[in-house]
């Protein structure tokens, strides 16, 4: 009987350790975060914070007159803004900050086009 | 014969009641007459008073219209006493009461006679009125029985006389006595055309008397007309105008003639004047006006040379110099019969010392005579001017001493900055105005190489021009008809001549559709000079496929190229003016396999700088309608339209999302931000029935931290939780394991694996 519940036991320990084989990526989020956004790190949250103030910008630009007018750089900036928004939602911060200088650029160019102060991007850019 | 035995004063009143009421049996006494030996009428009165004796009914009628009595007879007559000499055509009022065929008037005939009833015809003409009376009285007694009433008054005086020659009806006609020419010409019907109105005639007897009835007519004068008498003859002669044949003649023609009426004494005027004719004299005129009563002179006469002969003795006078001056004495004297000949200006050969000559394309070639201080032009307006066919550009001056000088005087009427005064002439010059070139057929020897511009290509009339350095670019285009339909006015060259080679020989361009588009400097267009050439280059037929060999008429420089998914790819004219949507257009737009997300477009810059390739999203160009996406082509670039089933190795790692494993269609495929891991699971097929889709993994190709995910689409398909969606971008790789991989199977493999070796080592120490 002894001889028999030792080699059982092995079995069983053998076994149990075979289910903990497999090393899965834990699981993601933020996918679509610029329609269902999530809760933030500070460190996101701070330049969550900035994207929000361009956001505004766009907002404004898309109030004015010039919004009348063809602009290519509309659509292009609240494309920009929609994957900075996943980006810093999902963890990928250096690629969101790069992604924001872009967004400044073409904010910039919106600004214009409305003749909006362009001062009120770099305070967006600064925050 | 009834008796009527009555005083003097009752007779008288008898006799007029007798004419109110009416001779009722006058014409029984008329109609007795000849039967009582008296002498039948010969010849009725004209007037109203010849019907008495052709109808004594309406004679008897007048008389009972218009009662008359002696007085009144005499009242209506001129004043007369019984010492007034009875004249021939006197109307005389006898009476005799009692006696039908008396108590009315008789007239004078042209004979001097009365006839009266049973006496017949009795002398009267010349006796005075008393003895007319006494006479007839005496006579009367012997075929009556009581006359002692008898009365004879003159009722009315009138004038027999005859108009003859130029009258309308000729003849003898009767007037009131005191009538003058002008009623006894009107009498006669007026005067016929023709007539001679200054010398007409009054014939009495054997005399005659000439007066000028036109300058009664313009006077009233009645002291110019002869006073007329019984029996006088009117004689109206003809106008010596009117010619010794009778013919019908236009009294306009006549009067133009000429108003002469002596051909002895009028004025002659003939030669250049517009109405030769003659004139009556007159002292006063000149012979001013005798030229402007022959018309004036026409353009051919000789102002200056005019032959006037008066009195046999011939003098010139210059009617220039006296309208120049108005100094009369220099009118010739005129007289009666003179002679004024205006001559024809004659071309004669002229030439001398002071002749200049103009001849070729003016008006009017011929010599002239130059004076000091006359000029070019002074020469040539008197010439009439060039001629429509005058060359105006070249116009020679041969100087007598034998040297060519050009003028041209067009530039010189156009151009005031380089305006060039016109040459001097001088006596023995000759101004030649040469024919300019015929437009059609003309031959090209006129003009040498070195004076044309040879224009060729697209043009509506190709060929060799003169050439001017007035002339622009435009003027030459414009003057061979302008480009043709198919001309390609971008890209138009010039091509200089020989003179130039060695020099500049580089062909020009000259781009005239831009500056019709957009305007520009006129002067600064091309400098075009003699013996150039001008090539204007044909675009190609409807587009760059259907007729390749035109392609070699195209220039490299003003070709643009588009390539790949459109439908009609090519070679097609571009200039700088036009852009990216005209040469889409021009291809027929996008195929629809074409990927409009990744144009390309190649700017080679035709050498003038590095190649550069920009990228276009059309798409975007699209859904935004915002030009400045529109990259700025020019002739020589290059445009691509990739096609959407082109190999995915065309497409960078940056731009496709990789699907792997348990899916149904893995592979590479194009991704946006504005996807989610949902969209490219169903683009790629969705997972397939052993995929492990609790564990599908995300691997994000980030900046310094590249980073795995998992998503569990069994969970998020049970919670509907979009949180739970992982972030995936452009450049990520998908990864759907398969259900084997799940930690379960695991598990449950090692078991499976555990009891095999277990079993395997029983069996082992069972043997």
């Amino acid at each position: 009987m002894r001889v028999f519940f030792r080699p059982t036991l092995g079995v069983v320990a053998l076994l149990s350790l075979a289910g903990c084989t497999e090393d899965w990526p834990s699981y993601g989020h933020g996918g679509i975060a610029e329609l269902r956004p999530i809760p933030l790190k500070p460190e996101a949250a701070a330049l969550n914070l900035q994207l929000s103030c361009f956001k505004g910008l766009i907002d404004r630009y898309k109030a004015s007159d010039a919004a009348a007018y063809s602009n290519a750089t509309l659509p292009r900036a609240e494309t920009l803004s929609a994957r900075i928004s996943r980006e810093i939602a999902g963890g990928l911060l250096p690629d969101a900050r790069y992604d924001m200088e872009t967004l400044k650029v073409m904010v910039v160019d919106l600004t214009d086009a409305a003749e909006m102060p362009t001062d009120k991007v770099d305070q967006c850019a600064a925050s | 014969m009834r008796r009527f035995l009555i005083g003097r004063p009752l007779r008288t009143l008898l006799a007029l009641l007798l004419v109110v009421l009416g001779l009722a049996g006058a014409s029984q006494a008329w109609a007795q007459q000849p039967a009582d030996g008296g002498v039948p009428p010969l010849q009725a009165p004209p007037g109203g008073n010849g019907n008495q004796y052709q109808n004594p009914s309406a004679n008897s009628q007048q008389a009972q219209r218009a009662p008359v009595t002696p007085g009144a007879l005499q009242s209506s007559a001129e004043a007369s006493t019984p010492d007034t000499q009875v004249r021939i055509g006197d109307v005389l009022f006898l009476s005799l009461p009692g006696e039908d065929t008396f108590n009315k008037t008789f007239q004078v005939d042209r004979r001097g006679n009365l006839l009266l009833p049973e006496v017949g015809l009795v002398q009267v003409a010349g006796l005075t009125i008393a003895q007319a009376q006494v006479k007839i009285h005496d006579l009367l007694v012997r075929a009556f029985r009581d006359v002692s009433r008898f009365d004879l008054a003159l009722k009315e005086r009138r004038l027999l006389v005859t108009v003859l020659g130029f009258a309308r009806n000729p003849g003898p006609v009767e007037l009131s006595g005191d009538a003058t020419v002008q009623m006894a010409i009107n009498m006669a019907g007026g005067l016929a055309q023709g007539a001679q109105l200054d010398r007409m005639q009054v014939r009495r007897g054997k005399e005659v008397q000439i007066f000028d009835y036109k300058k009664y007519l313009d006077t009233g004068d009645p002291s110019v007309l002869p006073k007329l008498e019984p029996l006088d003859e009117i004689f109206v002669p003809a106008s010596p105008l009117t010619g010794n044949v009778q013919v019908d003649f236009d009294p306009h023609t006549l009067a133009a003639a000429g108003d002469a009426g002596d051909d002895r004494t009028s004025i002659k005027v003939f030669g250049e004047v517009n109405q030769t004719g003659s004139f009556a004299f007159k002292p006063e005129a000149t012979i001013v006006e005798y030229i402007m009563r022959a018309g004036g002179v026409t353009r051919f006469a000789t102002t200056d040379g005019i032959r006037v002969v008066t009195k046999g003795k011939p003098q010139t006078f210059s009617l220039k110099d006296y309208l120049d001056s108005g100094d009369k004495k220099l009118l010739p004297e005129i007289g009666p019969g003179t002679t004024i000949f205006v001559p024809k200006e004659l071309e004669e050969i002229k030439g001398g010392a002071s002749t200049i000559y103009v001849m070729g394309e003016v008006a009017k070639p011929g010599a002239f005579e130059i004076k000091l201080g006359v000029g070019f032009l002074d020469v040539l307006a008197n010439a009439g001017g060039p001629t429509r066919f005058a060359n105006t550009n070249e116009i020679r001056i041969l100087k007598a001493n034998g040297g060519v000088e050009n003028f041209d005087l067009l530039a010189y009427t156009e151009t005031k900055s380089k305006r060039v005064a016109p040459p001097k002439l001088g006596p023995g010059d000759t101004i030649f105005v040469p024919e300019k070139q015929q437009e059609e057929g003309g031959s090209w020897l006129k003009n040498s190489p070195d004076k044309v511009v040879r224009i060729i290509g697209a043009i509506n009339s190709p060929g060799r021009y003169e050439w001017n350095d007035e002339m622009t670019i435009l003027d030459l285009i414009a003057e061979a008809g302008g480009p043709a339909d198919r001309a390609n006015t971008s890209h138009i060259e010039i091509l200089p001549g020989s003179k130039e080679v060695g020099a500049n020989t580089a062909v020009q361009i000259f781009d005239l559709a831009s500056l019709v588009e957009k305007g520009g400097r006129l002067d600064q267009l091309p400098k075009l000079k003699p013996g150039w050439t001008i090539s204007i280059p044909t675009l190609p037929q409807s587009n760059g496929n259907d007729n390749r060999s035109s392609w070699l008429q195209q220039p490299a420089e003003t070709s643009i190229y588009v390539l790949g998914a459109l439908r009609n790819p090519g070679r097609y004219a571009f200039s700088k003016n036009m852009h990216f949507l005209d040469i889409l257009s021009a291809a027929d737009g996008p195929a629809p396999s074409a990927d409009l997300e990744n144009i390309r477009i190649t700017h080679r810059r035709n050498g003038n700088g590095k190649p550069s390739i920009t990228k276009l999203d059309l798409t975007a160009y699209f859904s935004s309608g915002d030009d400045r996406l529109l990259p700025d082509v020019q002739p020589g670039d290059v445009i691509y339209f990739p096609d959407k089933s082109a190999d995915w190795l065309a497409l960078g790692k940056e731009q496709t999302v990789r699907v792997l494993g348990s899916v149904n269609k893995p592979g590479r495929y194009k991704f946006n931000d504005t996807m989610t891991l949902l969209d490219l699971l169903a683009e790629a097929g969705g997972p397939t029935a052993d995929a492990y889709q609790e564990k599908i993994v995300v691997v994000n190709f980030a900046r310094g931290q590249d980073q795995a995910e998992t998503f569990n689409l069994v969970h998020f398909a049970k919670t509907g939780n979009f949180q739970e969606l992982p972030v995936l971008r452009a450049g990520d790789t998908v990864y759907v394991p398969n259900a084997t991989q799940s930690d379960w199977q695991q598990f449950i493999s090692g078991v499976r694996d555990t009891v095999s070796v277990l079993s395997i080592f029983a069996l082992l120490g069972k043997l």
